[in-house]
């Protein structure tokens, strides 16, 4: 195997049946030498719970914390209760199935996500019902707090929550910000805002306080953690995306004890520990090896309670429905021997949320790595053909890729790009192999020229909505930059942006966007909004949460997969409530947390449910038809399923997350086969892994895609060096013209160069006042510019660019992203320097 | 003779020409224009490089300076070491040690050759330098290196007859307050070690230009050389990173070295430094800079973000046959070593989420050691002038 850490460990562990065996494997026996020279796998005192309803099992605990030495309180999320249990495991008691709403109405736990106690108070943060629930210690209601909204005091999706001296301070994730309260209820603060700025947050996730008083948030896609004194004043801020010390991967938690900042660093599968003013102190912590096996190997560890005097520590693995606890004697001995995450996984697919199939083409978002993998399935398994995305927020780069449309005939996949709020469109570029002998190109984590790389069109969202009506604002004059899309509505408020998730397009072209901000869908047509609706609650036709949606096999009704309403909604275009299925529970026809929805091919409806782990067919009158398939490791069994698609040939595609590979059944709920990487030891699984890992690469060219092919890309490279100074091309989405030209040979390798830039309507080469964004990328290498060129604009359309510098041989791709504020378009060119 | 036997003895005499001259030629026969090209782009020529941040850096009495006080002890705290106590001239101006010994242990980074260092952009194997005389001023204070103070280099300076002499010959030039001597040691040692640059290597006399085209010259490198060069530019792709007559692209990249078993931490390397660059005391944008907008520019051009943990400076590969150890922290004793390293990758680091910047090049044995041939044709041995 090649380029890959493992070295002599690959070949070990292609030779284990990935989520073969669920019983743990001691950490105390290491397969591998190299186990020994890097301790951070340290084996916890005791671990325990199992996938189950019963008392002593779980379904996808998300926190815990110390009731006394020797009890845990657990949000057992699936199960929607609190479970006591004891610190050897053994289920005491739970709770939540009567509480009351912050209403005043008798409720139940919806979607409990976190929790926090201390002496006098057990707080409890519900995703689902975007509530706070205060009890005291005998379990008593004391207080609910929230309700949806944007408000001073309502919440939307909190998913942390702790207890300082006296407040209460919430992490709201769905408003980007946090909320502190007192213990009475009374809302003492409220700050931060969507942003990757200083005290902006993106998704905050877990919350804690500190003995001063202080707060700090993960702030998980921004890869952070913020520090704030109790009125919101920023105090500190560290992490960056990256696996080393001090390097975070979606920070799921963080837990103040003493001088000690805890955080689980989800997708880096391990904890670190730092000193409250940040500074890196030890870790703990490995993603397994063997599928599921802890004993001191954390999978997706996604909180931690710690004790008083920091003697014990419970940590909480959702995927896995258990816990481990380790004991500070044993975290003693972890030596800093080796501080990056990483290196010992093999496999690169984090099956993520959703498959998306237009014709031939299947593209998987896989969230973990911010990217959007892209397979060819006109055979019977289907072949990984590319990987797009990568994160970041510059074109062609995504965070937190959710729903997807894909445009076969167009070669266009449609993702929104939910972490950076925009719906970006990827354009998929044919590699005949031929073509490419001598153009080495990765299958890497970056786009690549063999397969896809024109990040084509982004359209920025923030569409303001007000009671239900779109309410259009005047039209700015620099974005009709093209007769077939007027789109130019402007981003007023941030109350007022969108938070886009599920997408899908309808039979007929529209599409059909899903925003979190305020529960609502928008209906797209040409990029205008046409309709809206929806809105926040429990009633026909209102959501608590869309996670996905599809059309009828006649494109007049919309399925709707609202999981914290433990239903499927059937609508019309228009989202007038035509009826609805579904009740909560675990029998047959009723649903946990259901997930992925596929249908209008045979008129039936096909749903997936993460913790009940099975797919049920409705008719599309919502009749039930049947439900397959069990929680497991075996072929056939699935674990924590997620996003279902249908192929032209009725098969259906569902992700199985926690056994990391596809699945793919009949109509009839067949078994037909895994995907991905099931089986290493087939000769399919190995030549995956060679596709993932060799390089140079393998280009494979899709049969079904689709019209630009990579050679007019090719001819642009071989410039010589007296032509080499001026270029022109068309934005990739065909409304602009860019022309540069150079003062240094554009193919010079030492030269540093200066590019005068000017920017043209392509409609009528009229010059338009735009903002520009200038970098390069060698496809080859994965990597960009390594030196920071400076923009500056020199008039409506006109730039000089200085300092651009290729100082390595080979194929670059230059990019112009050229901004009208609402719209991003790129425009590109190889060059070939030398 | 006869009518026979001439074209016959012509004929022989050409065959035995032919012979030898093939022979010659061997390694060279399908060396093709567009690897000539290559290799002419590794030809020395001129430092073109210019610190517009240190006005004395071709002033001959700075050179002259620096010159004295790169031998001289009294820069140190316990006037023990000089400059040239880690960056000995017999062995390049580096160290002949795989580590330099400090003050407090050993120092955790190879000390780096001297040689053509001035045609580098970035200083120290960080790159946390973005001047040369910025590099020298830390080192003279810092207490694992040097030990030394501001106050006693600036007492140096004046108590010295021959320095004050030298000191009253420079011009004016941007040191200020308290660490003025200093920044004038610093920018005199500079200009110094600015003179010291590669000489032509037999390399560079193998090629030469004949009727506007560019050759190789017969005879000057030998067929396995020749062959060493080509995977240096061919499919070993050393060039990508070590190019230019320097062989060095004055950047920084993380090969995924392993780590040993025995350190305790890893170094962040470029990640690090960069971060810190625009408050440097001793750089481009501070006071002591003599164009603080040339300095600005520079270190703005630098990303600072994750991707340049564990990044360092790609060195030059002039010296390398002389050079004691090799990489940042000196793991590898011979080249052979290095060599072996990027053959295969055994071992190499990448982060879960990351590619590799390299790939295995598969050297065979032989082909391990043509490399290894062709990078010690460049050595030399610099004489301290």
């Amino acid at each position: 195997m090649r380029g890959f850490a493992c070295g002599y460990h690959t070949a070990l562990i292609f030779t284990l049946a990935l989520g073969g065996a669920v019983a743990p494997s001691l950490a105390g026996e290491p397969p591998f030498p190299n186990e020994l020279l890097y301790p951070n796998v340290v084996p916890p005192t005791r671990q325990f719970g199992t996938y189950g309803q019963g008392l002593g099992a779980f379904s996808e605990p998300t926190g815990a914390c110390f009731l006394s030495p020797d009890r845990l309180a657990i949000v057992d999320t699936g199960n929607r209760r609190v479970q006591v249990v004891s610190i050897d495991g053994e289920g005491l008691y739970d709770f939540g199935e009567k509480t009351e709403g912050a209403d005043g109405k008798p409720s139940s736990f919806v979607s409990p996500t976190a929790i926090a106690c201390d002496e006098k108070t057990i707080a409890i943060a519900d995703a689902g019902s975007s509530e706070v629930h205060l009890f005291d210690k005998a379990g008593r209601l004391l207080k609910t707090l929230g309700g949806f909204g944007t408000q001073a005091g309502r919440l939307n999706e909190p998913s942390g929550i702790a207890i300082g001296d006296d407040v209460i301070a919430v992490s709201d994730t769905g408003n980007n910000r946090v909320q502190v309260f007192d213990r009475e209820g009374r809302l003492k603060a409220a700050f931060g805002a969507y942003g990757t700025g200083q005290a902006q947050l993106n998704r905050p996730l877990g919350i804690a306080v500190d003995g001063s008083g202080d707060i700090y948030v993960a702030d998980s896609l921004n890869n952070r953690i913020q520090k704030f004194n109790a009125s919101g004043s920023l105090l500190k801020s560290w992490g960056d995306w990256g696996s080393h010390a001090g390097f975070f991967a979606t920070p799921s938690s963080v837990t103040s004890r003493g001088q000690h900042v805890y955080v689980t660093d989800l997708t880096n599968h391990r904890i670190q520990v730092f000193d409250r003013h940040g500074n890196f102190l030890f870790q703990w912590g490995r993603h397994p090896v063997r599928g599921h096996e802890g004993q001191g190997r954390t999978h997706y560890p996604w909180a931690l309670a710690v004790n008083e005097d920091e003697s014990k520590f419970a940590l909480v693995e959702p995927v896995e429905n258990r816990l481990q606890i380790f004991e500070k004697v044993e975290l003693a001995k972890t030596k800093n021997v080796n501080d990056s995450a990483w290196w010992d996984k093999a496999t690169r697919f984090h099956y993520g949320s959703r498959p998306e199939i237009g014709g031939n083409l299947m593209a998987i978002s896989e969230p973990d790595t911010h990217s959007v993998l892209v397979f060819d399935i006109s055979n019977d398994v289907p072949t990984l053909v590319s990987r797009l995305g990568g994160r970041g927020s510059s074109l062609g780069k995504l965070i937190e890729p959710s729903g997807m449309v894909v445009n076969e005939s167009k070669g266009e996949i449609l993702v929104t790009d939910a972490g950076n709020l925009r719906l970006q469109t990827l354009g998929l570029v044919k590699a005949p192999s031929a073509e490419l002998a001598g153009v080495s190109t990765p299958l890497g984590y970056l786009t690549d020229l063999g397969r896809a790389v024109k990040a084509t069109h982004t359209a920025f969202l923030g569409v303001p909505v007000s009671d239900g009506k779109v309410n259009v604002e005047k039209v700015e004059k620099f974005a009709a930059i093209s007769s077939a899309r007027p789109l130019t509505v402007e981003l007023k408020s941030a109350e007022r942006v969108i938070y886009p998730g599920a997408l899908k397009r309808a039979p007929d072209g529209e599409l059909y966007l899903y925003d979190q901000g305020q529960a609502r869908i928008l209906v797209l047509r040409d990029g205008v909004v046409r309709t809206s609706f929806g809105g926040y609650g429990t009633e026909p036709g209102k959501f608590r949460s869309v996670h996905n949606m599809s059309f009828s096999k006649d494109g007049k009704r919309l399925f709707v997969v609202d999981p914290y309403n433990f239903r499927v909604q059937i609508l019309d275009r228009d989202g007038i409530f035509i009826s609805a299925f579904g009740r909560p529970g675990h029998a047959d026809e009723e649903f946990s947390s259901i997930f992925g929805i596929t249908s209008g091919l045979d008129g039936f409806i096909y749903i997936t449910d993460e913790t009940k782990h099975c797919i049920y067919k409705y008719t599309e009158e919502g009749k039930f038809v049947a439900r397959w398939s069990r929680w497991g490791t075996e072929p056939g069994e699935l674990y924590k399923p997620k996003g279902i698609a249908q192929d032209a040939r009725g098969r259906l595609y569902l992700l199985s997350f926690g056994n990391h590979r596809g699945e793919i059944y009949s109509t009839e709920g067949k078994h037909l086969g895994s995907f991905g990487l099931a089986d290493p030891d087939t000769s399919r699984g190995k030549e995956v892994m060679e596709i993932l890992t060799s390089r140079p690469a393998y280009a494979v060219s899709a049969k079904s895609m689709l019209q630009r092919d990579v050679s007019s890309l090719l001819n642009a490279t071989r410039v010589s060096k007296a032509t080499a100074a001026a270029l022109q091309m068309t934005s990739n989405a065909d409304n602009y013209v860019v022309r540069v030209s150079s003062s240094q040979p554009l193919s010079s390798m030492d030269a540093t160069k200066t590019l005068l830039v000017s920017v043209a309507r392509k409609v009528d080469g009229k010059p338009i006042d735009v903002e520009l964004e200038f970098s390069a990328s060698m496809p080859a290498h994965n990597h960009g510019l390594l030196d920071r060129p400076q923009v500056k604009k020199t008039g409506a359309g006109k730039f000089e660019i200085a300092g651009v510098t290729t100082p390595m041989e080979g194929l670059w791709e230059l990019y112009f992203d050229i901004h009208n504020r609402l719209e991003n378009e790129r425009a590109q060119a190889a060059i070939f320097v030398r | 003779m006869n009518a026979l036997k001439r074209p016959f003895l012509y004929a022989s005499v050409w065959l035995v020409l032919a012979v030898f001259l093939s022979q010659s030629f061997a390694g060279q026969r399908t060396i093709g224009k567009e690897e000539i090209d290559a290799l002419v782009r590794l030809r020395l020529t001129p430092n073109r490089n210019v610190d517009l941040t240190n006005r004395l850096e071709r002033i001959p009495a700075a050179i002259d300076l620096g010159r004295r006080l790169f031998f001289d002890p009294r820069l140190s705290g316990n006037k023990e070491r000089s400059c040239s106590t880690c960056h000995k001239p017999a062995h390049s101006f580096g160290e002949s040690l795989r580590l330099s010994p400090g003050l407090n242990g050993q120092i955790s980074r190879k000390t780096p050759s001297l040689v053509g260092v001035g045609r580098m952009r970035w200083f120290f194997h960080d790159g946390r330098s973005d001047t040369l005389w910025g590099q020298a001023a830390e080192v003279i204070e810092s207490p694992h290196e040097m030990g030394g103070n501001r106050a006693a280099v600036a007492s140096l300076l004046k108590s010295e007859a021959s320095y004050r002499q030298l000191v009253s010959q420079l011009p004016s030039h941007g040191a200020t307050g308290d660490g003025a001597a200093l920044v004038t040691a610093a920018k005199s040692l500079a200009a110094y070690v600015n003179t010291l640059d590669f000489s032509p290597s037999r390399f560079d006399r193998a090629l030469t230009k004949t009727e506007g085209r560019w050759v190789l010259v017969s005879g000057v490198l030998s067929d396995d050389e020749v062959a060493g060069a080509r995977l240096f530019i061919g499919r070993a792709r050393c060039v990508a990173c070590h190019r230019g007559p320097a062989l060095s692209d004055s950047l920084f990249h993380n090969l995924g070295l392993p780590v040993p078993s025995a350190r305790s931490e890893l170094d962040p390397g470029r990640y690090a430094a960069a971060t810190g660059l625009s408050s440097r005391e001793f750089g481009g944008v501070g006071a002591h800079s003599d164009d603080r907008s040339s300095g600005r520019r520079k270190v703005e051009s630098v990303f600072a973000d994750g991707s340049s943990w564990g990044a360092f400076r790609t060195p030059s590969l002039r010296n390398v046959g002389s050079a004691s150890s090799f990489m940042h922290d000196g793991r590898f004793g011979t080249l052979e070593d290095v060599l072996a390293f990027y053959s295969k990758l055994e071992g190499q680091q990448v982060g879960h989420h990351d590619s590799g910047l390299l790939s295995p090049i598969d050297l065979s044995d032989i082909e391990l050691s043509q490399l290894a041939s062709f990078l010690r044709v460049f050595s030399e041995k610099q004489a301290a002038k």
